[in-house]
Parts: C-alpha cells; structure tokens; sequence
C-alpha cells in the first residue's frame, strides 16, 4: 500500500534510482576499476580525461573517478549516520519536552535554544580542531575514527531542528482524543509516545531526517572544504573540491565533479523524503 | 438491581486554574468546571447525566475516570476512593471502568488498524497471549455488528457510526463493570443514533454494565436511562427516575429543558418555558442559587442562599427553594409561552 503510493510519486522514484545508483557505484565501484592508491604519486601531471583515466587526474596525478567514488563512500557515510544520530537526539529530547511538559519542557526548550545561539560552523571548527588526530578508542583504525568523530560532531550539533518540530507535533497530538482513549484504558507514557505519538509523528520527522542527511553531507563537505574534517589523503568530496579551487583556471572540472556528485545525492535525498512523506499518510489517498 | 451503589461520587470539584503573566504567572481566578457533585450509581443500571453545553457534563465523566484530577472531592467505586489510588494501583482499577468518546473521528489513533486499537486494553494490561487477543478481537468486532475481517483496517475507511461501533469494542476489550459514555451518539447521524443506542443497551444486558451516559439531548437519554441527572453550571439541580423526571419535573430548569424537546405531533399544543439571557461563567457564578439569574421563578431567597439539593420523596432530588415546599405548577409560570 504504502509501496504504491511510493511508486506513484515519480520525482522519488527516479531519485531513488539516482540514490542506489550513487551508492553502489561508491560502495561496489571502486573494485571495478584499476588499483589505487592514495600514497602513489608517480603520474604527477594534472590530466585532461584519457582512456585510461576517464575522468582525469587531480594535481598530484591520481585518478579522479577512483577518488570520486571512494570520497562518496566517506560522504554518504557521514551524511547518513550524522543525520540519523541528529534525528535520534532531536526525537528524543521534543518527545520527552513535548510529552512531559511543565518544566521539563521550559528547561528542554531552553536548552535547545542556546544550542540554536552557538554558531554552527564555528563550534565544529573549534571541535574538529581540538579532536583531529587524537586517538580517542583503541583499536579502531585513526581513518575510521576520523569519519565516526566527524559524523557525532556534526549529528550533535543538528538536532534542535527536528527536537523543535517534534516537540510540536506532540504538543497537539497529545491533546487528542485517542490518547485520552489510550490514558482511559492504562498506557503508561513509554506507550503511549512509542505506540501512538511517534507513529503520528513519523511523516514529518521523516521528511526533517531526509532533509537532514542532505545538510550533514553538505556540513561534512563545508568542514572539508576548510580543511577541517576529513584530511587528504582519505578523499572526500568536500576535500576535493577544496583541493579543485586552486586550479579553477587550468582544471575547471576538477571542481565540477564533486560539486555535481554532492547537488546529486542532497536533490535525491530531499526528492526520497518528499515521497516518502506522502506515501505513508493514509489520509492522503490518490 | 442491588442496594449498595457501584459509584459514589461525594463533593466532586474541579476548578481549572486561569494564569495571567508569562515569567511570574499568578493565578487570578478558576473556571469551576464542577462545583460540588453528590451522586450514587447502581450496579446495573444506566444514570444518564444531562446539561447544555458547558455545565461540566464532560469534565464530571473525566473526573471519575481520573483523566482530569479533581479538586476535591470522593470518587468511590466498588468501596475503593479512586482519587486516593496511587498511579499503579489506578491502572489495574481501569480495568473496570472503560469510556466510549463523543468524536468517533478523534477516538481512534489513525496510525493503528482498528485491529491493533481494540487489542490495546489487553495489551497494555498484558491479558493473554497474541491468539488469545486475535480471537478476543475478532469476537468483539463480531459482537458489535461488524466483519472479523476489518480487524486490518484503518480508521479512516470506516463510517462514523463504524468508527462509534469500533470505539464501543475497544471500551468491552477488558470486560469493564463501569462505562462512561461521553455524547457516544451526539457526532452521529440520526439514521445511525439510535442503532448505536440499542447496540449499547443490548451490551449492557448481556454483560451486566453499569453506565454513566452523558448527553444533551434529553430524547436520547430517556431511551437509555433509568434515572436521570440535570446539572447547570458544574452543580446537580435534579436527579430522578426517568418517569420521575419526564412526567414530573420539579426544577424549573429542568421543566424549560423538557419543554424544549422538538414534539413530532404538530397538531399537539403544549407549554414552552423559554429561558432568557445565556448561561453565566462558571469563572464568577452568581450567588446563591446559580439559576436565578434565567429563573421564571426567581425570588429574593434565591439571590443570596444556594438551595440544598434534597430528597423530595422516594428519590427525586431536586435544588430548588421552591421544593418541596412549594410545588408550583407548570402552567402559567412567568416567562412561559401559552
């Protein structure tokens, strides 16, 4: 049923299409192609495309295509568990407010306020600043630890957004009927915000979730791009377009690429959310 | 019908606090939603409590269920205070009492099959297993007239009186003794009303309910009640047996209400009291007796003493000065239209 109506939605279907595509061609694609290598520096000419190298190289003689696609894998990756760890939070917190009330809502309100105050990109510089290339778990590989400090960072630092619509949808669900009914008949509140609240909600935290994963892939690419989230030589596509700028004149399409991979994936994702907010309204029926 | 009443209800209050200022709020007043209610209600039978819109008809249904905390007040049902009961021990007595809401639009979670909504009661009490609720699901869509095989469905692909029939399994779920029925009928069709009535009142034969019905409409609760309640702003001013009541009301309140029920025979000529005026704010009622403001009968007494609401014979209690000791008849009360 809600397939259906999903399917209906053609924007969402064909940005679907474009998703998978993006992520299995980062995830799969780069075993299709020759072995790289990010220490290998021996071609050390910046390449217009060839054959060989279909999407050129970059100034330090390394194939574009095989960065592309592994920056995709570190981008999705962080855009994705940053946005589900932000929406994680900010769910939890406007549940908690929006169903107590009373104080516990003034303080959690307020406290979402102050983290609406602190400006974004500043805190993450100074965070990523303090934390970059310390070993902060044993045993985990320093790369890996970079990308999952990255992705907590940017999710602990986004979810007043989906905290504040949460909180909302509550405030008003709360005061119907059927969760009365549910009161009347003995549900205690963990139900009644699991069985009845979060089900009623789900649209539109799905809908601020796709939206979410859009923001964070382009908050990790910003943070890149300043040099202050991931650092070469693990790609990304915020690094490379960092690295793009300084031969704008020469190499123009080095720019192109990550920018066009980055529009991409951010305009399927919103185009997902869309879709997926009216297929799962059984009030809208077509 | 046994002597020792299943509900008792004793002083009920409920002021709703009204704040002004937004960082130091103060209270500066309370809308008196119920204002002092004293009633009994039999194993068995049905009490049908009546009012216009406002007189805290509702509120006194959401009381005794503890939706809304009193003021003050004893809400005692089967010899235990329920306003008293901690939180746990207030959940295993709702059990026991069940409510059926007015809107059968509002009632229902529109995210759960109408399957999942009946089940609820069982599951969050944890009665049985998942058969075992599956099957109990299934038997009480059956018994209230509609297919086992809805049990899928969501809410919105069901009619109003559908949804009403829904709202009445999921009250039966967990074989309650006491059901609230707040207006079941009142967001219904009249094609669709009375199917609904009946249905409640064969339920309440076959399972030995105990209702409270609330209403406005006094044709309605005639059908289904056995004694009736009158409240006006928060307070009881009468409270009889349907026949008590129907053929012979004492508060002239209660007499301008009858007499404003739609007569179906146009050639029959009859009494209507017509009130003056709307009803007062339950935030400054008047003093002494509430009604005197819209009395017809209204005397200086009225003004400054609220009349005690008294026995006047085998039951019918009645808050008026005017009774027992003087029984005014109903023709030619000031106000009326011959």
């Amino acid at each position: 049923m809600v397939l259906r109506r999903f399917l209906k939605h053609r924007l969402a279907v064909a940005s679907t299409v474009m998703l998978v595509v993006l992520v299995l061609g980062s995830v799969i694609g780069p075993w299709f192609l020759p072995a790289y290598d990010a220490q290998d520096l021996s071609n050390t000419n910046q390449l217009v495309p060839t054959l060989a190298h279909p999407l050129g190289t970059d100034e330090l003689g390394q194939d574009v295509l095989a960065r592309l696609l592994y920056a995709g894998r570190i981008s999705l990756f962080v855009g994705l568990s940053a946005a589900v760890l932000g929406v994680l939070i900010g769910t939890l917190i406007g549940a908690i407010t929006g169903y107590f009330g009373k104080w516990i809502d003034t303080l959690g309100m307020r406290m979402t306020d102050m983290f609406l105050c602190i400006p974004l990109l500043m805190l993450l510089l100074v965070l990523s600043n303090f934390t970059r290339g310390k070993t902060l778990v044993p045993f985990i590989a320093p790369e890996l630890q970079q990308l999952a400090l990255i992705a907590v960072i940017i999710g602990a630092s986004s979810w007043m957004g989906v905290a504040r619509l949460v909180r909302g949808e509550f405030l008003s669900l709360r005061e119907q009927e059927f969760i009365e009914a549910s009161l009347s008949v003995g549900g205690k509140s963990a139900w009644i915000i699991t069985r009845h609240l979060i089900p009623n909600a789900m649209a539109p935290i799905f809908v601020a979730a796709t939206l979410q994963v859009g923001e964070a892939i382009i908050l990790e690419s910003g943070l890149s791009f300043l040099g202050m989230g991931i650092q070469p030589p693990v790609p990304s596509w915020g690094n490379m377009l960092s690295n793009a700028q300084q031969y704008m004149i020469a190499t123009p399409w080095l720019a192109v690429y990550p920018g066009i991979m980055i529009f991409l994936t951010v305009v399927s994702i919103n185009f997902i959310g869309d879709g997926l907010r009216d297929a799962l309204d059984p009030k809208l029926k077509s | 019908m046994s002597t020792t009443p299943l509900l008792q209800v004793r002083n009920l209050k409920k002021h709703f606090p009204i704040h002004r200022g937004i960082l130091f709020k103060k209270q500066v007043g309370a809308v008196k939603a119920v204002d002092g209610l004293d009633f009994d209600v039999m194993p068995g039978e049905t009490l049908g409590l009546v009012g216009e819109s406002g007189c805290g008809k509702s509120t006194t249904g959401r009381l005794i269920l503890r939706l809304i905390e009193a003021t003050a007040g004893q809400v005692t049902f089967d010899g235990q205070d329920l306003l008293q009961l901690p939180a746990d021990r207030m959940r295993e007595m709702r059990k026991q009492m069940q409510i059926v809401f007015q809107n059968p639009y509002a009632s229902l979670d529109p995210r759960m099959t109408i399957g999942d909504s009946i089940a609820e009661p069982l599951r969050v009490h944890g009665v049985g297993d998942e058969a075992a609720v599956q099957k109990r699901v299934k038997e009480l869509l059956e018994r209230v007239g509609l297919s086992p095989t809805y049990s899928g469905r969501y809410p919105h692909e069901f009619s109003g009186g559908q949804r009403q029939r829904i709202g009445i399994a999921r009250a039966l779920a967990i074989k309650p003794r006491f059901i609230v029925a707040d207006e079941p009928v009142s967001a219904l069709d009249v094609s669709v009303q009375a199917q609904v009535l009946n249905l409640l009142d064969d339920l309440q034969d076959e399972f030995g309910l105990t209702y409270l019905f609330i209403a406005h409409n006094l044709a309605t609760v005639q059908h289904i009640s056995d004694r009736v309640a009158v409240m006006y702003l928060g307070k009881m001013v009468e409270l009889g047996t349907s026949d008590q009541l129907y053929a012979n009301p004492k508060h002239p309140y209660t007499q301008a209400l009858l007499s404003a029920v739609p007569e179906p025979d146009p050639t029959l000529k009859r009494e209507r009291v017509i009130l003056q005026g709307d009803i007062p704010s339950p935030v400054n009622p008047p003093s002494g007796c509430r009604f005197h403001t819209r009395c017809p009968v209204a005397v200086d007494r009225c003004r400054v003493e609220d009349p005690a609401f008294v026995d006047t014979g085998s039951g019918h209690m009645v808050a008026c000065h005017h009774h027992p000791a003087v029984a005014l008849p109903m023709v030619g009360l000031p106000g009326s239209v011959a």
